[in-house]
């Protein structure tokens, strides 16, 4: 682009020379007797410096020579001879090369410092760009991205690969990369095998130049910068240096800022963690706490109890029991969740199975003559795990049920939404005091405690967890009777999944 | 009959120990909330409050204080693990014993009577010159002690540690309270000279009087009328 640039002006140029000595002639020809030698010259300086203006140095040289041959032939006598008859002719001649001459250095001198100047701004200007990117807030992977796209874009080069060590076996590897993939040869250049010479300078790889540059960040190496594509004179070498150390500044800040944030997320996880382990402690000990009271009754000889209070402590004790079975088994499916070990599964079930079995789940805590359902004929099948989902349905109808008066009605809803991925919500709503705004995010915390009810333990956070780990969403509002409204978001199967399952019915696995 | 009010938010915690109780022929008043123990303390004036420390309105330790202003009843607290440290707070603010979650009927009934016992015992006598706990004999005025009738001598400490702790007879005694109370207002985290006089008294008082010195690690000292079962 530049040497097309050149070209145009060079022709711009030997145009406006060739036009203005033409004109010169024209205009002087009739008159050439009575003109002087003098006047002549300094006329036909006019368009010879008008070119070299224009055009630059590279036009003066034709300028010069064309100038002098005008004036010599046309305007020094004898004329059409390349000879200049008297002294002072020969004085007019020389000093009307002289003159050119100097005027064309003057001028082509300027021009190189305007062009320099100009790179200058715009290299300071690159630079300013670079370092605005590099001073923003962006995760390691981003900068790495950045450093390559930009370094390619301001040298204009063809591939640039920004490579880094790789994890244990501190071998180089490419992090981030601008362009046409490195071919296979160049990445044998830039990283040798065992018993191939490692070289990379001036190395020709698919017709382009290979080239590299160390980041380093206060002596510390970050990086290789490895450039493919055209020769770097010596202004952009001194240019990518500057570049290199901004790049391995930004590079070496965002890797301590991740470093920084991953820390304080495994101190997060510890807090988390200390907190679950009180929670579940808790949540343990207080089943135990009224299974230890029934049973020390029970066993107690000549202890004055009647027969309704021998089988009241006897249900306490089997209800205490099962509270505890499903926290224990929740609790390790919440751990195994997190560990890795247990993956949703991606089943198809109706709302109308899921409602039954998370009913049945707490069928001793919640009465299930307080269930009124609502459910829509023809909803979509959810496709979720459908024992992990049915736990969360059973935790938050058990929440329902311990945050509102005994007897009344807990109000279940399902509606399908239609959206970008379609989904289901189903409502549970109770006529408790509710959540106020301010709890709402809250009371899906580990350690969350209510201000009405009771703490609200583990049953709402693992609630959580598992919703989220199907992808779907857990919130609280207001009922209408003032009352919470929980409501669970979860994806539904798509409309082919659900004429399978109706197909297939009970054949899928 | 006597009348315990018990303050727990876990309904079956609640009905399992209202069975219990009304079997061992207390009269049970329950509470869910600790607002709703204090007003039930108000109107139905219990003999003695079971009071769990977990409650979700009114830290339990802030209920104590609040039934402290304005009555002397013997106050058990219930503390599970999570609440594990604030039990010695619940003492300081005037609870008498703890009971730890999970516990036996019979754990919390023996702890119920001593508390009863001591209650009963040390309202008409708080004026008075001498203390009794069991065998225990506390002359206030001569500074005289005497176990089963034989004197035993103390050093002006051990007298007054002894004294204090016959004062309180059945309240679980923090180590701190014993500190400020007994040796000054300096003291309060010196629990290395507690076990040193504690031990020596025990030695004093013998074996009809010394086991009734009772340790509770990491907690404090109780004086209790009866040896443990």
């Amino acid at each position: 682009m530049q040497h097309a640039l050149d070209w145009r002006r060079f022709w711009t140029g030997t145009i406006a020379l060739v036009v203005g000595l033409g004109l010169a002639s024209a205009v002087m020809l009739p008159f050439r007797s009575h003109l002087s030698v003098a006047t002549a010259s300094l006329v036909l300086v006019v368009p010879v410096v008008t070119a070299v203006v224009l055009g630059g140095p590279r036009v003066g040289m034709v300028a010069v020579p064309l100038g002098f041959l005008v004036f010599d032939l046309e305007f020094i006598p004898p004329y059409w001879r390349l000879s200049a008859g008297s002294d002072q002719n020969w004085l007019a001649l020389v000093v009307y090369v002289a003159v050119v001459l100097l005027v064309g250095r003057v001028v082509s001198r300027l021009q190189d410092l305007r062009a320099e100047s100009a790179r200058h701004e715009a290299d300071s200007r690159r630079v300013l760009v670079l370092s605005e990117h590099f001073a923003s807030d962006k995760p390691v992977r981003e900068i790495l991205a950045l450093v390559a796209a930009s370094v390619r874009s301001a040298f204009d080069l063809e591939t640039v690969a920004l490579l880094m060590p790789s994890g244990d076996t501190n071998s180089l590897a490419i992090v981030a990369s601008d362009g046409p993939d490195l071919g296979d040869e160049a990445l044998r250049r830039i990283m040798p095998s065992a018993g191939t010479p490692a070289s990379l300078t001036g190395n020709v790889v698919a017709g382009a130049l290979l080239q590299q540059i160390p980041l380093t960040a206060a002596g510390r190496p970050v990086g290789l910068l490895v450039l493919h594509g055209r020769a770097l004179d010596i202004h952009d070498r001194g240019l990518l240096v500057i570049y290199a150390n901004h790049a391995a500044l930004a590079i070496e800040r965002a890797q301590l800022r991740d470093e920084a944030l991953r820390a304080h997320l495994l101190e997060q996880v510890d807090e988390w963690r200390a907190a679950l382990v009180g929670t579940v402690a808790h949540d343990l000990r207080t089943p135990l706490a009224s299974i230890k009271v029934a049973v020390s009754d029970l066993r107690e000889p000549g202890l004055a109890l009647g027969a309704a209070a021998r089988s009241d402590l006897l249900e306490t004790i089997e209800e205490q029991t099962d509270r505890l079975t499903r926290l224990v088994s929740t609790v390790l499916d919440l751990w195994r969740l997190e560990a890795g070990a247990l993956r949703p599964k991606r089943e198809l079930v109706s709302v109308n199975d899921l409602v039954d079995e998370a009913a049945a789940l707490v069928e001793r805590s919640v009465d299930p003559s307080r269930l009124r359902r609502i459910l829509p004929a023809g909803l979509p099948p959810l496709e979720v795990d459908p024992v992990l989902m049915a736990q969360v349905l059973a935790n938050v109808l058990e929440n329902a049920a311990r945050h509102s008066p005994a007897a009344t009605e807990i109000l279940l809803e399902a509606a399908s939404r239609q959206g970008p991925a379609d989904e289901i919500e189903i409502a549970v709503s109770d006529s408790g005091q509710g959540v106020p705004p301010e709890q709402r995010e809250l009371i899906f915390e580990m350690f969350h405690r209510g201000a009405d009810g009771g703490r609200s333990g583990l049953g709402l956070a693992i609630a959580k967890a598992f919703v989220e780990a199907q992808g779907g969403r857990i919130g609280v509002g207001a009922a209408r009777g003032g009352g919470a409204r929980f409501v669970l978001t979860v994806p539904a199967a798509s409309a082919s999944a659900a004429a399978e399952l109706l197909d297939e019915g009970s054949d899928r696995s | 009959m006597t009348r315990v009010l018990v303050v727990d938010d876990d309904p079956a915690l609640l009905k399992a120990l209202r069975i219990g109780l009304d079997a061992r022929g207390f009269e049970v008043v329950v509470a869910h909330t600790g607002a709703e123990g204090l007003s039930r303390a108000a109107q139905a004036i219990p003999d003695v409050v079971v009071l769990d420390l977990g409650l979700p309105d009114i830290d339990g330790v802030e209920v104590c204080k609040r039934l402290r202003q304005w009555t002397e009843v013997p106050v058990i607290v219930l503390s599970a693990l999570d609440t594990e440290d604030r039990k010695v707070l619940a003492l300081d603010s005037g609870a008498d014993d703890y009971v730890t979650k999970p516990f036996g009927m019979q754990e919390l009934e023996a702890r119920l009577r001593v508390a009863l016992r001591h209650a009963a015992a040390r309202n008409p006598s708080s004026q008075a010159a001498t203390l009794t706990v069991g065998p225990i004999q506390v002359d206030l005025t001569t500074r005289v002690v005497e176990v089963g009738g034989a004197r035993v001598e103390l050093t002006a400490r051990e007298f007054d540690l002894l004294a204090y702790l016959a004062r309180h007879a059945g309240k679980v005694c923090t180590h701190r309270t014993i500190l400020r109370e007994v040796w000054g207002p300096g003291y309060g985290s010196e629990n290395h000279y507690l076990r040193v006089y504690a031990s020596r008294l025990r030695r004093k008082l013998g074996a009809d009087g010394g086991p009734l010195l009772r340790t509770n690690p990491g907690v404090g000292y109780q004086l209790v009328d009866e040896r443990p079962t």
